[in-house]
């Protein structure tokens, strides 16, 4: 096991090496620059060449590339095209607010779509479970932003409970993580209800029921447990994707996160802003999936790493 | 386990109600909070031309001069410009302006500033837009500038902000250097307190401000970009002062509780046409410019699309000094005059041609309208729209045959015409005639009238020229609680802040 996760964390370096030169590239590629940005409307095309040129991208990309992966290596990120920012430090601080959205929308996730797909499963085919099917269908189909927006028009505008954006208090993170965790709330829903019904057939099952356990311990101890697998896979997955998908939240709810924050200075094209946010993104995402693989193991000890 | 459930819910709603704004005030509030619609980019005023960053430095720092509401020019740091002959500028400055860290401000800050600027290695958005030849000071209260060539326009040039040269970086990217842009000292009535990116800019007064303090003693500029989230804060009290979206501004105004003030802008949004594209002379017909004119009911897209615009039909924007009324030919719906054109210029059969815009949702809409008005006269429109930096580098470039895009901040007749001259511009318009006027009319240091009259005969030569479409000229409107008594208007924008106060 230990030596496995060390095999893990060594692979790490190549593939992140490997998303930053795919990313520079690509970034590189995109029509637009960062000195086109700052030029403005109405500019012509020496005064866009002579920012570039102060910015330091009229020099070959390749080189471009190999001087911010040597920045890389000594630690340093850079600074902002934009506003000259240290790279590190302004993504480091923003990251804090997006973890506890992300975290926060988890919880609304899985506290409403765990409960509700075990109800369903256990009661399949009564009034309850199409309450839930409906209920799972109506939090996939509906835009995240459009139930924000609703959730803003009733709770800050006519009730006045809640602030309808920024951050800070709790308070403020109620709608945010209602709007962004309430569609996979539905994922998971059916996720743990067709897993449970699968589950519910197999012969254990039935051993465990017949030799008389109460029907509480079958389905939370022996049901449950087994059924968890692809949940947890979804949830890794959602977890990585989250951190990018809180953009058009964080936007609706004026946010101060790091997603749309990346997002902005992508739209700008601060070189070095993204591709440290890339960076710090892709960290992320690998280390969540470490995390999801080794977690399989405790969920299923038939699952051996090597 | 229900019971269990119950409990936490109402401990829960217990802390909702604890946390709750309490509104209970007797004096008359000196804050006020803000609602932007976009972080400013930078805060370094050499390295922006964002009006959002406009808009939060025009409280941090002073310039020479500034344009008031009717675009006259009003002393700011000087008290006093003398024009010895008709290329040279000598400022006198007052004597009592500090930074915000308490250090004197002089001539040599001033010339600093627009050193830097100047400076190629610098890379200033400013740099080609400020007319400059030299620049020294003479003592600590007095600055010569001069300019190559006599330049009417030149005074917008001394409008930039004027930065510290104690502080503020002369090379930008430096590492370590940027701190400036994002922590800058001016000389203004307010001092940047902490500007967290995206989030919120804070500001407080700075009491030693040389015209008096403000009587306003924080702000706090919050970015909230969704308009309609901006209605809700604004509605629900959460901000002060706001810009509502175009489509809930007849709400806004039914309301008593909020001003509403609406101000016509200096910009200027035509379909803009490609003189000098390199594959075809399709666009050089002025027969096939004119039916792109004749062609379009443009009050009824610019009532449709942008509400609150109004149409041009002349490059100079209406109601300033050189808008010349009568020297503008109308180019109103006609499709039938706009078919005959093409038939005669042979496009009988019909043509294709591509509109390169940015995908706002209002442009999507614009795009969807015109293709189907030049559908009409058998012009096929391909509207080619994408994310606003490629679509501007598009153009920039000169790869495209028809744009859709702003110009912002025309001052002086001069910033707008001189977009036009002698094919340099983006659209590479080069006609001699108009030219000749142009370059005559800017030469004239000191009759207005004069001016007046060679712009006349230029906009009627650029009109008959069907140089472009011109469309609309875009307003801007803020929103304000009624209790906040504040004066709005595009061009002094948040200078006004200064003298705003609450009532009680």
């Amino acid at each position: 096991m230990h030596i496995y996760i060390l095999k893990r964390i060594v692979q790490v370096i190549p593939v992140l090496l490997l998303v930053t030169l795919i990313t520079f590239s690509l970034v590189h590629l995109t029509p637009g620059d960062p000195a086109i940005m700052r030029a403005g409307e109405d500019a012509t095309a020496e005064q866009v060449e002579s920012i570039r040129e102060a910015m330091g991208l009229n020099l070959p990309v390749h080189v471009q590339y190999l001087n911010w992966i040597g920045g890389l290596f000594r630690g340093d990120l850079g600074y902002s095209l934009q506003d000259g920012r240290p790279v590190f430090i302004t993504l480091i601080r923003r990251l804090p607010a997006t973890i506890q959205l992300v975290i926060a929308s988890f919880i609304v996730s899985i506290g409403i779509g765990l409960p509700v797909g075990i109800l369903s499963a256990v009661k399949q085919n009564t009034m309850a479970d199409s309450i839930a099917r409906i209920f799972a269908l109506l939090g996939l189909s509906m835009p995240n932003f459009w139930i924000g927006l609703m959730l803003m028009l009733l709770f800050s505008y006519r009730l006045r409970l809640l602030p309808a954006s920024g951050s800070g208090t709790l308070l403020h993170l109620i709608m945010p993580a209602i709007a962004l965790g309430l569609p996979a709330a539905g994922v998971i829903t059916r996720l743990t209800r067709s897993s449970m019904l699968e589950v519910l057939k197999e012969d254990y099952i039935r051993t465990a029921q017949s030799k008389g356990l109460k029907n509480k311990t079958v389905i939370y101890k022996h049901a449950l447990k087994n059924a968890m697998l692809p949940v947890v896979t979804v949830i890794g997955i959602q977890l990585g994707s989250r951190l990018g998908g809180s953009v058009i939240i964080e936007s609706v709810f004026a946010y101060p996160g790091i997603g749309r924050f990346a997002y902005l200075r992508l739209l700008a094209r601060d070189y070095p802003m993204i591709m440290g946010n890339l960076l710090i993104f892709a960290f992320i995402f690998i280390l969540i999936n470490l995390l999801t693989d080794i977690l399989y193991g405790f969920i299923e000890p038939r699952i051996r790493y090597e | 386990m229900f019971k269990k459930s119950i409990l936490v819910a109402m401990a829960f709603l217990l802390l909702l109600g604890f946390m709750a704004p309490t509104s209970a005030m007797a004096e008359a509030r000196t804050d006020l909070i803000w609602g932007g619609t976009q972080d400013p980019d930078s805060l370094d005023p050499r390295l922006t031309t964002s009006a959002y960053a406009e808009e939060v430095l025009e409280l941090v720092f002073n310039s020479l001069i500034y344009p008031n509401a009717d675009l006259e020019m009003e002393f700011d740091l000087a008290t006093d410009l003398e024009t010895p002959d008709d290329t040279t500028y000598i400022f006198t400055l007052r004597e009592d302006v500090t930074w915000h860290d308490g250090e004197p401000f002089t001539a040599h800050d001033v010339v600093f500033t627009y050193e830097t600027m100047m400076d190629e290695d610098f890379g200033s958005p400013h740099r080609t837009r400020v007319d400059m030849d030299t620049i020294e000071a003479l003592d600590d209260y007095t600055v010569k500038i001069t300019t190559a060539e006599p330049n009417a326009a030149a005074w917008t040039g001394f409008r930039r902000f004027i930065v510290p040269e104690h502080l503020a970086p002369a090379d930008p990217y430096e590492e370590g250097e940027g701190t400036f842009a994002f922590n800058p000292v001016g000389t203004g009535p307010f001092t940047l307190a902490e500007w967290n990116p995206n989030d919120y800019i804070r500001l407080e007064r700075y009491d030693d401000y040389f015209g008096g303090p403000a009587i306003l003693e924080t702000i706090i500029r919050r970015d909230i970009p969704e308009g309609e989230t901006r209605l809700a804060e604004l509605l629900a009290g959460s901000i002060d002062y706001t810009q509502p979206p175009e489509r809930e501004i007849e709400m806004i105004q039914d309301d008593p509780n909020f001003t509403l003030q609406m101000s016509q802008t200096l910009n200027y949004f035509p379909v803009a046409i490609n003189h000098a594209h390199p594959d075809h002379d399709i666009l050089n017909d002025v027969r096939v410019r004119k039916a792109l004119n004749y062609a379009l009911d443009k009050e009824a897209i610019v009532t449709h699309v942008w509400p609150t615009a109004s149409v041009m039909h002349n490059p100079i924007i209406a109601d300033t000094w050189a808008y010349d009324p009568d020297a503008t030919y109308k180019y109103e719906y006609n499709p039938e005059k706009a078919m005959e054109l093409l038939e005669e210029a042979g496009y009988g059969d019909g043509l294709e041609l591509t509109i390169t815009m940015s995908n706002s949702t209002e442009n999507i809409q614009f795009g969807e309208i015109a293709r189907s008005y030049y559908e009409a006269v058998g012009i096929e429109l391909v509207a080619d729209t994408m994310e606003f930096s490629a679509a501007l580098s598009r153009i920039l470039d000169g790869d495209f045959e028809l744009y859709h895009m702003g110009s912002t901040g025309m001052y002086d007749p001069h910033d707008f015409m001189n977009r036009f001259t002698h094919g340099e511009g983006v659209t590479g318009y080069n006609n001699p005639e108009f030219n000749d006027l142009v370059d005559e009319a800017v030469r004239i240091i000191d009759d207005q009238d004069a001016r007046r009259e060679l712009y006349s005969e230029a906009q009627r030569i650029m009109t008959e020229d069907a140089y472009n479409v011109p469309l609309r000229n875009s307003q801007m409107w803020m929103a304000w609680d009624s209790d906040f008594n504040f004066d709005y208007n595009y061009v002094e924008r948040s200078r006004n802040l200064i003298d705003a106060y609450w009532s009680e």
